[in-house]
């Protein structure tokens, strides 16, 4: 594609802030209680927003909150939080095909806003479209926006409310199934199914497995799967 | 919150926060502009495909929500979310259809 028939990336960053705004409805719950936990545990809305602004990682906040509440060691709750997160590097790997010649100054933004929900559409977007840098920077950028500007601000918002947050029953849920709904239109073909199929086995064989190390294996095992049969299919023609 | 000596929690933040950090950055970070080997490739595409299923299936059979006990609503509309994903391709239609479900069994059990 030429770049003169692409479109302007400012116009690409309004796409991606199109499909991020949506998300702002599955974060923003998850955000809210996650600053009215920590506020319930006596952090102060400098500590909480700490944590929301400096980690950005929703499940690792909460586990780090958790163990540390529970008197764990400080290198036992930071470590469980770092296994929780592991899964990132992954996401960073994955994005080197598409965004690994940005100038340094953008990976260093790109690396901070790369949140499960951005990963998930910047991956959707990326995958089989040919498209200038600029709009690949552009769109992740669009769609990072919102997405992570409802964490922080959630969180703030929840730690000042606390218990007054309306508890609408099922929004726990959002998260899990959130990333359900992100994944359907990835099943493409026979490789991502079984793909799928094994870590989701994986994960529920070793979901008592300590520091998270349950769900890497799994994920491990559906790389593995998802690469050997696509081998295999090349190898047959 | 057990107590915790000062500044503790704040070393806890700036650690999680670094190394979470380094982390996101890793590959895109060094690795930058290098090609990466067709293995690697291969396998990295699959990263999505196994992460979120991995990452969904315990809390499906043990949510946080109900403290770990298995909850058929949940189960339910995890499906939902799934076959309506898979059947009409679209990421909102497939969450609103599974939070839909979820908001309707919860009121009905609360009657």
């Amino acid at each position: 594609m030429s770049s003169a028939l692409s479109p302007r990336p400012s116009a690409v960053f309004w796409e991606g802030v199109r499909d991020g705004t949506p998300f702002i409805v599955m974060v923003g719950p998850f955000a809210l209680l996650f600053g009215v936990v920590a506020a319930e545990l006596g952090l102060s809305l400098a500590e909480t927003l700490g944590f929301s602004t400096l980690v950005i990682a929703g499940a690792a906040q909460f586990a780090t909150l958790e163990l540390l509440d529970a008197g764990a060691p400080v290198s036992v709750a930071v470590g469980t939080g770092l296994a929780v997160n592991l899964r990132m590097a992954l996401y960073s790997a994955s994005l080197v095909p598409y965004l690994g010649r940005a100038p340094l100054r953008h990976r260093a933004w790109i690396a901070y806003a790369l949140v499960d929900q951005v990963y998930a559409l910047a991956l959707l977007r990326f995958q089989g479209r040919e498209e200038p840098q600029a709009s690949r920077l552009a769109y992740y950028a669009g769609a990072a926006a919102p997405i992570c500007g409802i964490w922080i601000l959630a969180c703030a918002l929840g730690a000042q409310a606390q218990s007054t947050v309306a508890a609408v029953p099922g929004l726990d849920f959002a998260v899990p199934l959130t990333f359900l709904a992100m994944v359907t239109p990835m099943l493409k073909d026979w490789p991502s199914v079984a793909a799928a199929v094994v870590a989701m086995g994986l994960a529920i064989l070793g979901h008592q497995l300590p520091l998270n190390s349950g769900m890497l294996l799994a994920v491990a095992g559906g790389m593995v799967t998802g690469a050997t049969l696509e081998g295999r299919r090349e190898a047959h023609g | 919150m057990a107590e915790l000596a000062p500044g503790t929690l704040w070393f806890t933040i700036a650690a999680l926060g670094l190394g979470t950090y380094l982390i996101r950055f890793s590959f895109l970070g060094f690795l930058g502009g290098r090609t990466l080997p067709p293995l690697a490739l291969r396998l990295l595409r699959y990263v999505p495909v196994a992460v979120f299923p991995a990452l969904v299936a315990p809390q499906v059979l043990w949510p946080t929500a109900t403290g770990g006990e298995f909850d058929a609503p949940r189960l339910l509309a995890a499906l939902c979310t799934l076959l309506v994903g898979l059947w009409r391709r679209n990421v909102l239609l497939a969450l609103g259809a599974g939070l839909g479900l979820l908001l309707v069994l919860e009121l009905l059990r609360g009657l």
